[in-house]
């Protein structure tokens, strides 16, 4: 007896685990507000945006941290106090606990208007969202307006980049290095260099087909006392100088990641 | 009788010799005995001046008789005289009708291979040859080894493939002792690069070479004869010419021969293009030290020309396939064959779409899916 229930506890074990697992999966825990205990997400230390604007982008950046449980922050600051705007960014996330649940998941965009500094952190979850490239990639979204003062502007591009940014995050497809790849490029690159390496291969064993060629120079031919200079002059002309902006080495894509279990992207406005 | 042709034949039992390459004697197919070239040069020194002699006096017949029948008012047919001669086999007494330019053959039928002294008389006496050192033999196994590899070849061709001909040809050639005098200018350049900041800067200092100089060529080779394609007869070089011999009508039996019919200065076009070429990239490997090295204007000249008249070996090998003649050149010394071959379109696709078709999925694949 007490085998056969031993045998039908394993066999409803087994069905439970193959079957429950996507229930399981689908059965995550509800966005807990207390697992956030900072909650203002848009910060306004230094007054960039009118009240209304601020609670605008403030509504937008708390429906995003519902949704995906990653904490979506705005800060701007009019100074920094003397520290490094990654050191600062670190800071505000230690200090205020920011992020969402034990992990701190979130990602900040720190403006301070001083030096026109900008940082965007990503920590916990973030950090698998919001790769170095994909950093990389937001701030060039932002930077053209918050370099014309349009603030609102930057602010609402910041947040169309997180969105987008933590909806493939959650497809399990990170926006990385290759993610913003042209199809066309690919179409191109993927017909034409084959093309070419079958072209070029063909030509070599075509050639071997043909070898009845008129010769052009007479090398073999050379006497025993070779060439012999009776000039010889090398004049110095002038000397040009040319400069070139050198392009930064692209990465190979994922996140790095410093001592505090963060991610930064920082840079001036 | 002398007839105007001679063929070499055994002291011993009359039958004809050839010239064998491998042995560098003639040999006697019938009772095998071998000869050196220079006793049968001897022994048929006489019979070649009458030869000689004889050839002389029917081409003056023969002008005669044009002359007394231009003067009856009957005409030639030009076609049918301009370039050919004709002789009598010595041994068949069968007449042979040759090319002007023709001077060693065989009777198409007795198979006697003939020599026609008279054709190298004066002038066209050629000084030097280079004596047959591959066989027959030799040039069917390296025409089929030739086929190996090539991916493009049809397989009816090196299936069905006979070789329609083949021949062994001393085919005339001048070799061109010369010097050619010239000078270069060149604008050279060199770089030097380093980092500021995020910039990269170049710094390029231009240069501008000047050289003068001459340079002597030996013995460049240049076919002298218009029935040799020309870019058969480039590939096929280089000759070792440590195997020149000073010329022999002995070497000739068993092989066909023509004397030239490309004049020296007609040659020398060819002969200028190549030393000019080696002249400018000798004169290039002095300008050192440059990272860029661009030629701005360079003119040479042959300052010094001299030509000998030489026969080299060659074996020529033809052969149909699809109503297309393909004709295939093996140097004769040292074996280096050379020709244009058929390729399958059918091949050449598979081959194409082959390597094409993996590659491209292997990129379509990892640009979209990875």
């Amino acid at each position: 007896m007490k085998k056969k229930l031993l045998a039908l506890c394993t066999v409803l074990c087994l069905f439970l685990a193959l079957v429950f697992p996507v229930f399981a999966a689908e059965q995550e825990q509800p966005f807990d507000a207390q697992k956030i205990p900072y909650s203002t997400m848009m910060s306004d230390g230094a007054g960039l945006l009118t009240p209304v604007e601020a609670e605008k982008l403030n509504a937008r950046a708390w429906q995003l941290t519902r949704e995906y449980r990653c904490a979506v922050y705005m800060v701007t600051v009019p100074s920094l106090g003397g520290m490094g705007v990654e050191e600062a960014a670190d800071y505000l996330l230690q200090e205020y606990h920011l992020g969402y649940g034990s992990d701190q998941s979130c990602v900040l965009l720190l403006l301070s208007t001083e030096y026109r500094d900008y940082d965007i952190l990503a920590h916990g979850y973030g950090n698998t969202a919001f790769t170095d490239y994909g950093k990389e990639k937001m701030a060039e979204r932002f930077l053209d307006e918050f370099g014309a003062d349009d603030w609102y502007g930057g602010f609402t591009e910041y947040l169309n980049c997180c969105e987008e940014y933590l909806a493939l995050a959650r497809e399990g497809k990170p926006f990385d290095v290759g993610s913003d790849r042209s199809p066309f490029m690919g179409l191109a690159i993927g017909i034409l260099v084959p093309l070419l390496v079958a072209f070029t291969v063909c030509s070599i064993f075509k050639a071997q087909m043909k070898t009845a060629k008129m010769q052009q120079a007479a090398q073999e031919y050379i006497d025993g006392q070779g060439l012999v200079l009776t000039v010889q002059n090398d004049r110095f002309l002038h000397t040009t100088r040319s400069k070139r902006y050198i392009e930064p080495a692209k990465s190979s894509g994922g996140t790095s990641v410093n001592s505090s279990g963060s991610s930064h992207s920082s840079g001036r406005f | 009788m002398a007839t105007g042709i001679t063929t070499y034949q055994c002291p011993a039992c009359t039958a004809p010799l050839h010239f064998v390459g491998e042995s560098g004697k003639l040999e006697c197919d019938y009772c095998g005995k071998t000869y050196e070239v220079a006793e049968i040069e001897r022994l048929f020194q006489e019979k070649e001046s009458a030869s000689a002699a004889a050839q002389a006096k029917a081409e003056a017949d023969l002008d005669k008789e044009k002359t007394a029948a231009e003067e009856m008012g009957m005409t030639w047919d030009a076609q049918e005289t301009a370039g050919m001669k004709s002789y009598n086999c010595p041994a068949c007494g069968a007449q042979l009708i040759c090319d002007a330019t023709t001077a060693a053959s065989s009777c198409p039928y007795c198979g006697n291979p003939t020599v026609a002294p008279g054709q190298f008389a004066g002038g066209l006496r050629p000084e030097l040859v280079i004596p047959f050192k591959l066989d027959k033999q030799a040039a069917i196994a390296a025409l089929k080894q030739y086929y190996r590899g090539k991916k493009f070849l049809p397989k009816a061709f090196s299936d069905q493939n006979h070789i329609e001909e083949i021949q062994g040809v001393y085919v005339p050639f001048w070799l061109c002792d010369c010097q050619v005098e010239g000078a270069a200018t060149y604008e050279a350049t060199n770089s030097r690069s380093w980092k500021e900041g995020d910039y990269e800067i170049t710094e390029t200092d231009y240069y501008q070479v000047d050289r003068s100089g001459s340079l002597g060529f030996a013995r460049i080779p240049v076919d002298a004869s218009t029935k040799m394609p020309d870019a058969h007869m480039d590939a096929i070089e280089p000759y070792d010419y440590s195997g020149l011999k000073a010329f022999s009508t002995a070497y000739l039996p068993g092989f066909l021969a023509d004397v030239y019919d490309v004049s020296q200065q007609e040659s020398m076009p060819r002969i200028e293009t190549r030393a000019h070429n080696s002249m400018g990239a000798e004169l290039q490997k002095t300008v050192q030290g440059y990272g860029t090295v661009h030629v701005q204007n360079q003119s040479f000249r042959i300052c010094r020309a001299d030509m000998k008249y030489a026969l080299m070996p060659v074996w020529m090998l033809s052969t149909k396939w699809n109503g297309q003649n393909f004709l295939f050149a093996m140097n004769g010394q040292t074996g280096k064959l050379i020709g244009d071959l058929p390729v399958d379109k059918g091949k050449y696709l598979a081959w194409f779409a082959g390597i094409a078709l993996p590659l491209m999925a292997l990129i379509l694949g990892g640009w979209f899916l990875l």
